[in-house]
């Protein structure tokens, strides 16, 4: 069946944006994934990475006119997954339609967006400002988003007052769909997302630790766990991403090199899941293409 | 014998807006605001606090004899501020930071460096600062002294709520950084309280006014770095930027010798800025001025004028 279903890395960094030569092949944009398909667009998470989706958007907007309307869901609602948003060329057009989806509640993710916005810290002043249509769906479980249902799995954080979540996106053509932005490194937590996203043929999966220990990482997953993890869920593609900003385009490789050389003592066959470093130079994922490639 | 030059002028972000990282930007460089004012003693002075602060070497092991750092900021919106809850110095008790920043809307500048640090917001434990800070206010035209040598002076420009732009003299080396700034005419007035101003004194002539405050401001500076985010045909003066046309009318007419544009639009690619410094270049040579981009990693030899 086909669908045109692709997926975009914009920004594969967690914490801070790291902009510069060193990071040339994967990249220095904070957090930002889009996926869509011929009728809809979604992204994961508004970090910088944001602003270089829809590079073309403005011209063809100038020309055509058209409404937009997109579906953000956040993984949390941290700086590097929400700074991308005030900057986002539709979101200062009347008509925009953005939709915004949280596990947070609603007061939780506006009071977020107001910081963000404040006047203090840019040229406008709080979400009323912007002229597109926001709206803000808090605590969200399930939701149909055109040929797409998105689940959301609540996480607990010790660095947030309010629910993170992963994301699971299927779409009616079979294409399945796992996000992991930002998780505990705990068994528990683990082992509730792997029940979560038991069966998501893709899974992408943050990878934050640095090159040396530090407190930054404590509380975030690894390259093993992410490992791990695409491991337990079945994933036939593991994506990581999320990458500590002391991680360069050499570290990268180096830790990619790693995780193949312990892939064959974690599972028998290490054929049964490919590992990609996520990089936002490479165009559009194919994702239809993917799973037809899998099934055959 | 040819004398060395006091200070050096070093550019660790030059974007304005936000950071980007993009493979057709690698020239310039895709770092937010921070410029170093170095005069090559035991502290660091730098202007905002940009994403483009990672790359300060005093933060890195490569200057460790660095423990002490004076950052003045011109002005909070999140492209000149964002690295600052990420200093891993925050955490270190033999380092010592000294910020200058005027108050905001009536905000101190402290209580906003703490926000950014709030529960739930900032992606990495929240430091437990040992580090010795301090905050000090700076008051427009009022000039103070950093370590009994360095001169610095702000001077409120044309942005939202107050943006200072800063005078910075040491021994033979001067410079100044205009950050945001928009042109005022036609009543573009964007600075706090410039309306209440112009009101009780008529708009012409608070214009006037302020132009010719700020040619005075930078009258015979040899080195300006100026904002020149936008170009003559994507122009939009109330978003509180310039163009290189305004910045080389300010500079040619406050005699200033060495412009360097900088706040480079976040959408602008190596070749957009190589084009803006040729159209500039155009008019530089009438106006007998030197006319660079700023660009990431260069360093500048300050010699007097």
């Amino acid at each position: 069946m086909a669908t045109n279903c692709r997926m975009k890395f914009h920004g594969v960094r967690a914490f801070h944006s790291v902009p510069g030569r060193r990071n040339i092949a994967f990249g220095g944009n904070t957090s930002c994934i889009e996926i869509c398909d011929d009728s809809s667009h979604i992204f994961i998470n508004a970090g910088f990475g944001l602003n270089q989706a829809l590079p073309n958007w403005l011209n063809d907007h100038k020309s055509r006119k058209d409404r937009f309307h997109c579906a953000i869901l956040f993984s949390d609602l941290f700086w590097d997954s929400i700074l991308g948003l005030p900057f986002f060329a539709p979101i200062h057009f009347k008509s925009s339609h953005l939709e915004l989806f949280t596990s947070a509640s609603k007061s939780q993710i506006e009071d977020a967006l107001n910081d963000m916005s404040s006047n203090l810290l840019t040229p406008f002043n709080g979400i009323e400002s912007f002229p597109s249509k926001l709206s803000i769906h808090g605590s969200t479980t399930k939701k149909q988003w055109g040929q797409w249902t998105i689940m959301a799995l609540p996480l607990l954080h010790p660095l947030a007052p309010y629910p993170l979540a992963a994301w699971r996106l299927t779409h009616t053509s079979g294409i399945d769909l796992g996000f992991v932005m930002i998780s505990s490194p705990d068994e528990h937590a683990l082992a509730l997302i792997a029940t979560f996203l038991e069966g998501a043929k893709t899974l992408v999966c943050a990878a934050s630790n640095g090159p040396h220990q530090d407190v930054w990482s404590q509380d975030r997953t690894t390259f093993d766990d992410a490992l791990k993890l695409g491991l337990l869920v079945g994933a036939n593609d593991l994506y990581l991403s999320q990458f500590h900003p002391e991680m360069t385009d050499i570290h990268l490789q180096s830790e990619l090199r790693k995780l193949s050389e312990k892939l064959p003592k974690l599972c028998g066959d290490p054929s049964r899941i490919s590992i990609h470093l996520a990089s936002e130079v490479e165009s559009f994922i194919s994702l239809s293409t993917q799973a037809r490639a899998k099934a055959g | 014998m040819k004398k060395s030059p006091a200070a050096i002028l070093r550019f660790h972000g030059v974007r304005g807006s936000r950071p980007v990282h993009d493979p057709h930007n690698l020239i310039y460089g895709g770092n937010s605001t921070c410029i170093e004012f170095d005069t090559g003693s035991n502290y660091s002075i730098v202007v905002d606090g940009g994403s483009g602060l990672q790359n300060l070497s005093a933060l890195k092991s490569v200057n460790p004899q660095r423990k002490k750092l004076h950052i003045l900021i011109t002005h909070t919106h999140w492209d000149h501020v964002l690295m600052l809850p990420f200093l891993r110095q925050l955490e270190s008790s033999d380092f010592e930071i000294h910020f200058y920043a005027p108050d905001v809307a009536g905000v101190p500048f402290k209580d906003i460096f703490h926000d950014l640090m709030k529960p739930g917001r900032l992606p990495i434990p929240k430091p437990s600062i040992k580090a010795n800070l301090s905050f000090n206010k700076v008051t427009p035209g009022k000039t103070f002294i950093i370590e009994g040598k360095v001169k610095v002076v702000g001077f409120q420009v044309n942005h939202q709520h107050i943006t200072l732009g800063y005078k910075i003299s040491y021994e033979s080396s001067v410079a100044a950084i205009i950050p945001d700034i928009a042109s005022i005419e036609g009543g573009n007035l964007l600075g706090e309280s410039f309306t209440e101003q112009a009101i009780s004194i008529g708009v012409k002539k608070f214009e006037k006014n302020y132009q010719r405050q700020l040619i005075k401001f930078l009258e015979d500076v040899p080195n300006v770095v100026f904002d020149t985010h936008f170009n003559q045909e994507n122009l939009k003066a109330d978003w509180g930027h310039a163009t290189p046309e305004f910045a080389m009318d300010i500079c040619s007419k406050a005699n200033v010798k060495r412009l360097f544009m900088f706040h480079h639009a976040p959408e602008d690619l190596d070749h957009d800025i190589a084009k803006k410094q040729m159209v500039a270049q155009r008019l530089a040579v009438q106006l007998g001025m030197d006319v660079i981009n700023a660009r990431e990693e260069d360093e500048w030899p300050l010699t007097a004028a």
